[in-house]
């Protein structure tokens, strides 16, 4: 394989390119299909993820690659760049993230970001905010759910 | 800041991650989110996917208390403190009044198996409140032992019966269970120490997936429960299952050569304090005590008591679980 076809050309939303090794790219199932089906050149359009979000994407997948041996870093050490990795983003961030992993069909990112969304969200409030949810329920109903789960309201 | 609203299957997603008791709190705030969480789908995918949290509950006057134990300081002689959190209630919408009495329990996983003061089996999730009445195999008897476990394919999959000597899965055995013994189930298989026709004393576990028992051997004769062992000192051994091999590390000496535990039948550990938590079978309803151990401490403390006028039990259970809606 010579050294151009080991690379390949991302393109975000905003037309901004990023060159990437064909093995960190096809972390992505939606790239994977799109390589496997050669309906594409060496450049993939990636409509639905700006440049600034498949930048962190792509951090991400150079970290999880196994590139020419390079991959063989501790899993504690993985664990520990995935928490660094999500700890400062922010909720909108976030969020985009988990779109794009979505999209892209990386598990593992979807996994991180979802539970860095779950684990940063505390108050009933905040997950009313951020996930965009209505209380629905009248007072009567509210307090009779509440009755049921008791336990979840000692402290 | 951007709005984004997330699609619905992704909502889920983050959902499915959020500890059983911050869930249990959205539940009333939201009717789709009440729905959700009651569905049995979501159900299985949360208690694959969210951290575990682990609760303390004691069977206290027939009734699955949430209990809060914190041990902190206990070594520079600070009272511990025992505080009756919440009070889960198992209830049978067919009869009235719906509240079950709850006579015994064993824990698999965040669920219990009870067995009710009229005479019947459940098992409960007391974090969902989801509830499956059971028909004994043969009939329902106080004497028998009842464990619950899972095999490799299905979560819940068998309700043993156990009896003196004999099982109902027809196996000829040559050992006997002392009343005073409560199983306890790890990663699905369940343990006891069992005694052989001369009274010496092993573990015997039940597997779930091949429907046997095994025998295993303790550290050292051992006096009641599988984690406590008695010489001049008073120790608790704290066993290890890997696969099929089982090792075993001294995990507390407690130098109170007046410490007996002959009845206890429940325990706690808190590895951070590195101290013990333990209850008693009762002779009498009278007043209860836990008794907490330490290296140099032996600390007995009274049982909260449920208000009211209700009958006390003779039993207390004393469990950690974990929370899961399954």
């Amino acid at each position: 394989m010579s050294k151009s076809e080991k690379k390949i050309v991302l393109k975000s939303l905003d037309n901004e390119a990023f060159e990437v090794e064909k093995a960190v790219a096809l972390q992505s199932q939606t790239i994977w299909v799109m390589c496997e089906d050669k309906c594409v050149g060496n450049e993939i359009p990636l409509e639905n993820v700006t440049g600034q979000i498949l930048a962190k994407v792509i951090d991400y997948c150079k970290k999880h690659a196994v590139v020419d041996g390079d991959g063989d870093e501790s899993s504690e050490e993985l664990k520990n760049w995935d928490t660094e990795f999500t700890k400062n983003m922010d909720q909108s961030t976030l969020f985009n993230m988990i779109l794009a992993a979505n999209y892209l069909n990386i598990k593992s990112l979807l996994n991180l970001t979802c539970q860095a969304v779950a684990d940063k969200t505390k108050t009933i409030d905040e997950f009313h905010t951020f996930l965009n949810i209505e209380n629905n329920f009248t007072p009567e109903e509210e307090a009779q759910i509440c009755q049921e789960n008791l336990w979840a309201f000692d402290d | 800041m951007e709005r984004i609203d997330l699609p619905w299957d992704l909502i889920e997603e983050i959902l499915s991650r959020v500890p059983a008791k911050s869930l249990a709190r959205l539940q009333s705030t939201s009717k789709r989110w009440n729905a959700l969480v009651k569905s049995g789908r979501f159900a299985k995918k949360h208690s694959a996917t969210a951290p575990k949290e682990f609760l303390s509950i004691m069977l206290i006057d027939f009734r699955v208390c949430l209990v809060r134990i914190n041990l902190n300081g206990i070594h520079n002689n600070v009272a511990p403190s025992v505080k009756v959190a919440a009070q889960f209630d198992l209830k049978d919408p067919r009869y009235s009044p719906s509240q079950v009495d709850i006579g015994e329990v064993f824990h698999c996983e965040g669920l219990l198996l009870c067995t009710t003061r009229d005479y019947r089996l459940v098992v409960w999730n007391p974090c969902s409140g989801e509830t499956k009445w059971i028909k004994p195999r043969v009939s329902y008897k106080e004497s028998n032992y009842y464990a619950l476990g899972y095999d490799n394919n299905s979560f819940v999959q068998e309700i043993q019966n156990i009896e003196d000597g004999s099982s109902v899965l027809g196996v000829a055995t040559n050992w006997f269970l002392p009343r005073s013994v409560r199983g306890i189930s790890v990663k699905g298989n369940s343990y006891w120490v069992a005694w052989t026709p001369d009274a010496a004393e092993f573990v015997l576990s039940f597997d779930f997936s091949t429907e046997e028992f095994e025998s295993r051997c303790l550290p050292r004769p051992v006096r009641d429960d599988s984690r406590c062992d008695e010489d001049a000192n008073f120790n608790v051994w704290v066993a290890f299952t890997t696969g099929p091999s089982m090792s075993w590390i001294k995990f507390l000496t407690v130098e109170d050569e007046s410490t007996s535990l002959d009845h206890a039948f429940s325990f706690l550990v808190d590895v951070q304090n590195n101290a013990l938590v333990c209850c008693h079978q009762y002779r009498n309803a009278g007043n209860k005590i836990l008794h907490i151990l330490a290296e140099d401490k032996h600390i007995q403390h009274e049982v909260p008591h449920l208000g009211g006028f209700r009958s006390r039990s003779y039993y207390q259970f004393l469990l950690k679980i974990g929370s899961n809606l399954t």
